[in-house]
């Protein structure tokens, strides 16, 4: 645990805050050699994430998601959880921090608790629980969820009946391993780290400031994240949408927006970003839930700025059949002898509409923790106006203290995929910082050896998990687990609530040993994301992980055969059946481990692909950043400032300077890629201009363009500008005095054929709004708008513009407003859907907001790699929520504009995430190898070259002597070349032709 | 396969066979070959998206479709299922 | 390389129809290579003739399995078992293969092949002719492509009035062997060889004298 001689910097890093951007970024961190220390208030970790039922816009089971990382930072040898904790002081400075700890007592001794749970069940006390929202009780004793990470269980002192009144005891008494210890009193520590990185989250505004809307006194009012909970499988009604008064079944549903957010008065100015989306996702899920729903979402502005969000919006509103209205909600009543509530609001024509509901959502918005100033003080770094971290638009994950990074809605409000990303960046950053001493505070893992089951008879453990109700409510799990008990070869079959779980996962273990298991078969979710978790588990109980099959019964069953219980059993039984025959055969696999070249390939010069660059170089590994034009600065180059006034011309300066001078940089300026060859870890690239280097990563930056527009007369007329032409002429000093701007919003943008919102128009809208009426506050700008998508802490911006008199009108697509030339000005003619009538307009100039394009480039670039793009033609990642910044092929990341439309700080936040992800892989000397790949029999080959013809990555080759062998480096197992071999030379691991035969003869026992 | 020489005598494809009535509460089965990283990828999606479909429909992974092997297919017919759905 | 071609299923079925138990026998060596005759077509026939035998309603087992080569005796050594059960075999050799078999079993072994020609492989799926195994090889004279295998008239001494534009009157995909030999001699600068006219071509050694037999004196035991 000593640093290097040559060092005085830490090999580790404290992160305060629990939730998904902490535990990522300790992941990132912990992966790639450093020490993490993560410290949390609750007593689990999870944070928000953990809460909620599904995420948008997948609708992916967001405690599945969440649930195997949680897990995975719970068993990774190089974090140290330090829960029901705070930190109470920093000193030091970037590089050598010494912070101190306070731990609250559990009075449960996690070395001895097995988290069987026997101590909450014979718990007295019932308290109300702050996890479920107060809508059910938990126990005295209790897990703060039922995956909790660690799962050792906790006393509520304030609520114990010992604590409070001397007696009772009864934990203790039935705790079988004596883990109760009513003496804790809790600990300090002292923690040596060289970066800390800040992810505390935020807190949720408390909707009974403003009574109107009646929380707190209508039992039927609801806040958001109650409704989340009220639809979660694990929540208080187990996935059944009732309503807390009388626990009926509610028709209609309102969700009331805002509730917090965009308030200057009653509440928080800014926008909370993600209440729009959430607010869609609940209405989806509830629809999903119960067909009978009637959901109503009242809102100001749909605010679906992110990538696919407003399809996501349409599918809502055109498949789910949600109801969308644009008016404010001016107060809650509730109808004598009902409990239904009755909204009072202003239809569209005007009038004042009473509307009776069964169930009112209050959608809440974020605010920083009541102590938040304490914290920022406690880490000595500078809030912003609104008690948000403060930070700067090209530094978005640096506070004001070096060695001091923040990540998540700390920092401003933002979704799951963004703070995750922001997770990686401040990992990506503290790499930056410490990387000469990684690896000087962490020990390997100690796996116990193999067992070694050649030549014996299988001995099969099938586990059949009830993922909460999830599969539970469709499958009878105990009879599929019941009949599989009776499969030859099965030794044990089981059912678990959650497979996924620690107790799960323990159970496994435990069997594993006990019934001398040397195959498992877990039937639950996909293997696509469980599967390495579970042969994480059996590999802990000493079997190979390659003896393990998942057999998907929640995703291709009970999800897709809801309310068809029998047939849905019927089939649960087959999948698991042809999985267990499968399993009969599986053979453990050993895997090869390959260098790794230190060095990272960056296409697309411009501020993602400079921002990477830096941030990998800075690790110490060498870039090789290339552009295909002749200077480096991309689309950036062309904008002057930034919403809140910051200089992009001189950020775009320095780092072109700074990526200029960095010794570990290569700039390939006027070039493109020629060829790639080889794989994760060892790539070798060939450029247009004849260069040729070896890499380990490649990040693909390649940006966007903006949108020529051929509406509203562009290019005909020279009144009609885009807002970047107006961005330049105002740089270059025009003189706005008395002049009329108008400017029409989503030029190109939220319409087929570029059907999405490019999200950085309405800020260049504001931004150039508010240089004019601040530099001449007699011109007049007029906007009109479909929704302003001021999101986050943007907003004051939308405030600013309105103060300064700039005037914003709302038009529906369905009626575009209309621009001609009217003699020495323009003529614009829009509908007013307040005022109901066309009004018109003459402004000197029309101002048009284009939207961004994906660069043409990343088509080529899509198909030189393999990567898949989504239908407007930005790269999709690896996973929505989770895996922002990879591709699903290993060793590629992305950054920037070529993967959806976002704004400088968010490109700069996920540059910093590519570079940290990038980091990790190339952070390793050596890399296992994946044991899925063809493995090739030389002895019956009859070097035919029908491999060799048909393989698409070269990994069979003729040898010395003149015959077919097999390069297992590069085989990414896809099998073709067992397909095609006349001699059946190739088989793929746990693909063989014998096991997939066998899956076929067991789906077909009992057809007649 | 053979090119010009073999061209001629195979130009008439044998003669479909005449489709044969489908009893009306007949039920196919129905095995699927889907890749790893796509199809089955969908299937799980169509699940997440909670689209109901008919359940005599089981789905055997593959690393690729590339994968798929003639002796798959053929012992799928033989041992009685009524179709088979590839997918890659 | 000697390239097959599979026989269609309906003329197989009428083969082996009247027989219980038939061995479908691949030959793992150059039919294999073209992807008609290895154990694995092998296989995938068999599993094609049972259904085939199930929709016609006939009781009958069909086996596959193979060898190396069919062209050697002691390569059937290791499927004596299988080819004894059968009461038919359909080899899915070349013809020298089903031959071979059928000499070495008193039980009908029927071919499943059309054998086709010598022949390369040009790229996956695509296999050519290129020699006729006439006995006498000229390929010397003609800058290395066969006259005999690729003239449809066989001609030696230059092309026949049906040569347009570098092609063959027969078929226009077909390239004129000796527009080829005149390419490929102008290109070794070798033209002068065009001039030496071909004596009349001693076709004794071709099918012609009948079969034909070859004898190593020195490797024969």
């Amino acid at each position: 645990m000593n640093t290097t001689q040559t060092s005085t910097k830490r090999g580790s890093v404290l992160i305060a805050g629990g939730g998904i951007g902490g535990m990522q970024a300790a992941l990132d961190l912990a992966d790639s050699g450093f020490k993490v220390h993560l410290v949390t208030r609750d007593s689990s970790i999870g944070g928000t994430m953990a809460m909620l039922d599904k995420t948008f816009p997948t609708g992916d089971c967001s405690m599945c998601m969440i649930s195997p990382k949680m897990v995975e930072v719970g068993r990774h040898p190089n974090i140290v959880l330090h829960t029901l904790a705070e930190v109470t002081g920093v000193t030091g400075e970037a590089g050598n921090f010494a912070v101190t700890v306070h731990q609250k007592p559990r009075y449960v001794i996690a070395e001895r608790c097995t988290g069987c749970g026997a101590c909450e069940k014979k718990c007295p006390k019932l308290v109300v629980s702050g996890f479920e929202q107060g809508l059910s009780k938990r126990k005295a004793i209790y897990a703060l969820l039922p995956q909790a990470v660690p799962n050792t269980r906790v006393i509520d002192a304030d609520n114990c009946l010992y604590f409070q009144r001397g007696r009772c005891k009864a934990c203790q008494k039935f705790c079988e391993t004596n883990a109760i210890d009513f003496e804790d009193q809790g600990r300090d520590l002292e923690l040596a780290v060289g970066a800390v990185i800040l992810s505390p989250g935020l807190a949720r505004y408390n909707p009974t400031i403003r009574p109107e809307l009646g929380f707190g006194r209508w039992p039927n009012v609801v806040t958001s994240i109650q409704f989340e909970r009220i639809l979660s499988a694990s929540g208080p009604f187990m996935g059944e949408i009732k309503r807390p008064s009388d626990m009926r079944h509610p028709r209609k549903i309102a969700w009331i927006q805002c509730v917090g957010s965009r308030d200057p008065h009653k509440a928080n100015p800014w926008c909370s970003s993600v209440c729009c989306m959430y607010a869609t996702k609940q209405a989806v899920i509830a629809r999903e839930h119960d067909g009978a729903v009637q959901p109503t979402i009242f809102y100001m502005e749909m605010r679906a700025f992110g990538k696919d969000f407003d399809k996501y919006v349409d599918r809502a509103r055109n498949q789910y059949g949600v109801t969308y209205r644009r008016t404010m909600i001016s107060d809650v009543k509730e109808e004598a002898g009902t409990g239904n509530l009755v909204l009072r609001y202003a239809a569209d024509d005007g009038t004042l509409v009473n509307e009776v509901f069964d169930l009112v959502v209050l959608s809440i918005g974020f605010q920083p923790h009541a102590d938040a100033p304490q914290f920022a003080a406690t880490f000595g770094i500078a809030e912003n106006l609104h008690g948000f971290a403060a930070t700067g638009h090209f530094t978005p994950v640096e506070t004001s203290r070096p060695g001091v990074y923040v990540t998540g809605t700390y920092q401003g409000p933002k979704d799951i995929p963004e703070t995750v990303a922001q997770g990686s960046a401040v990992a990506g950053r503290s790499m930056a910082l410490l990387g000469e001493a990684r690896g000087t505070e962490i020990t390997t893992p100690e796996l116990p050896p193999e067992v070694d089951v050649t030549g014996a008879e299988p001995r099969i453990g099938v586990f059949v998990c009830h993922c909460g109700i999830n599969i539970a409510s469709t499958v009878n799990v105990k009879q599929v687990a019941a009949e599989m008990g009776a499969q030859p070869n099965v030794a044990v079959s089981e059912d678990l609530i959650y497979a996924c779980a620690p107790d799960g996962q323990a159970k496994i273990k435990a069997l594993i040993a006990q019934h001398g298991l040397n195959r498992v078969v877990v039937a639950s979710c996909t293997p696509r994301t469980h599967a390495p978790l579970f042969q994480d588990t059996i590999r802990e109980a000493g079997l190979n992980k390659y003896l393990f099959e998942l057999a998907d019964i929640r995703e291709q069953c009970s999800w897709c055969h809801m309310g068809q219980k029998a047939v849905a059993t019927a089939k649960a039984t087959e999948i698991v059946r042809m999985n267990v025959a499968k399993a009969r055969l599986l053979q453990p696999v050993t895997t090869d481990s390959v260098d790794v070249t230190p060095a990272a390939m960056v296409i697309g010069g411009g501020v993602a692909g400079m921002v990477t660059s830096l941030a990998l170089a800075d690790q110490g590994f060498a870039v090789h950043l290339v552009e295909r034009e002749a200077r480096l600065g991309g689309l950036a180059a062309g904008v002057h400032r930034t919403l809140d006034g910051s200089d992009v011309q001189a950020f775009v300066r320095d780092k072109i300077a700074a990526v200029g001078a960095h010794p570990k940089i290569t700039v390939h300026c006027q070039a493109e890629v020629d060829s790639t060859g080889g794989f994760v870890g060892n790539f070798k690239t060939t450029l247009t201009d004849g260069a040729a280097f070896d890499h380990g990563a490649i990040v693909v930056a390649t940006g966007g363009t903006e949108y020529t527009p051929t509406e509203y007369g562009y290019g005909e007329d020279p009144r009609v500008i885009t807002q970047r032409e107006l961005e330049k002429r105002l740089a270059a000093g025009l003189d706005p005095a008395r002049t009329h701007f108008l400017m029409i919003q989503c030029v190109g943008s939220r319409e087929e054929p570029a059907n999405y919102c490019s999200r950085v128009c309405c800020q260049d809208a504001i931004k150039n709004a508010i240089a004019i009426k601040e530099k001449a506050p007699n011109a007049q700008v007029t906007i009109l708008y479909r929704d302003i998508r001021t999101y986050g802490l943007r907003e004051d911006y939308y405030r600013r513009a309105r103060e300064l008199g700039v005037l914003f009108l709302h038009f529906e697509p369905e009626r575009k407003p209309q621009v001609a030339p009217d003699g020495e000005r323009m003529r614009v003619t829009a509908f007013d859907t307040v005022l109901g009538r066309e009004v018109e307009f003459f402004p000197n100039l029309v101002v048009l907001s284009t939207g961004l394009r994906p660069h043409p480039a990343s088509e080529k670039i899509g198909r030189q790699y393999k990567l898949t793009r989504n239908a407007d033609g930005y790269f999709l990642e690896a996973h929505v929520k989770l895996r922002p910044v990879d591709f699903p092929s290993e060793g590629l990341y992305v950054a920037g504009l070529a993967h959806a439309p976002k704004n400088l700080d968010e490109t700069v936040s996920q540059a910093l995430a590519a570079a940290g992800r990038a980091g990790v892989l190339l952070s390793h000397d050596k890399l296992g190898v994946s044991g899925i790949i063809s493995k090739h029999n030389r002895d019956i080959c009859m070097s035919c070259l029908a491999c060799f013809r048909v393989c698409p990555f070269g990994s069979p080759f003729i040898d010395e002597d003149g015959k077919v062998s097999h390069n297992e480096v590069i085989c990414t197992g896809c099998g073709i070349c067992a397909g095609i071999c006349p001699a059946k030379a190739f088989q793929v691991n746990c693909f063989r032709d014998d096991q997939i035969h066998a899956m076929i003869d067991a789906a077909t026992e009992n057809i007649a | 396969m053979t090119g010009q020489a073999h061209a001629a005598p195979r130009e008439e494809a044998p003669p479909i066979e005449a489709p044969r009535e489908i009893p009306p509460d007949w039920e196919p089965s129905i095995l699927a070959f889907a890749c790893h990283y796509c199809a089955f990828a969908a299937a799980d999606l169509a699940g997440v998206m909670r689209l109901s479909y008919a359940p005599n429909v089981k789905i055997i992974r593959l690393p690729c479709t590339g994968k798929l092997d003639h002796s798959y297919v053929l012992r799928a017919f033989e041992r009685g299922v009524d179709g088979l759905f590839v997918a890659g | 390389m000697i390239v097959g071609e599979q026989k269609p299923i309906e003329e197989l079925w009428e083969s082996i129809k009247g027989h219980q138990k038939v061995l479908v026998f691949g030959c793992n060596t150059c039919v294999a290579v073209c992807q008609q005759g290895g154990n694995k077509e092998a296989e995938i026939l068999a599993s094609l003739l049972r259904m085939k035998a199930t929709q016609e309603g006939v009781e009958m087992e069909i086996q596959d399995s193979g060898i190396e080569r069919q062209c050697e005796h002691e390569f059937f050594e290791k499927a004596e078992g299988r080819i004894q059960w059968a009461d038919a075999v359909l080899s899915t050799a070349c013809g020298i293969g089903v031959q071979f078999m059928a000499e070495k079993y008193a039980k009908p072994v029927y071919p499943g092949l059309n054998t086709t020609f010598l022949g390369a492989v040009e790229k996956l799926g695509h296999y050519v002719e290129r020699c006729q195994a006439c006995g006498q090889c000229i390929l010397a004279a003609t800058g290395g492509i066969c006259p005999i295998a690729r003239c449809a008239k066989r001609l030696l001494n230059g092309p026949c009035g049906g040569s347009t534009k570098g092609h063959c009157e027969i078929n226009k995909d077909v390239p004129c062997a000796w527009q080829l030999i005149v390419d490929r001699l102008q290109q070794l600068n070798l033209m002068e060889r065009y001039e030496d006219l071909a004596p009349i071509k001693n076709w004794s050694t071709d099918r012609a004298g009948g079969p034909r037999k070859l004898v190593r004196e020195d490797v024969q035991l």
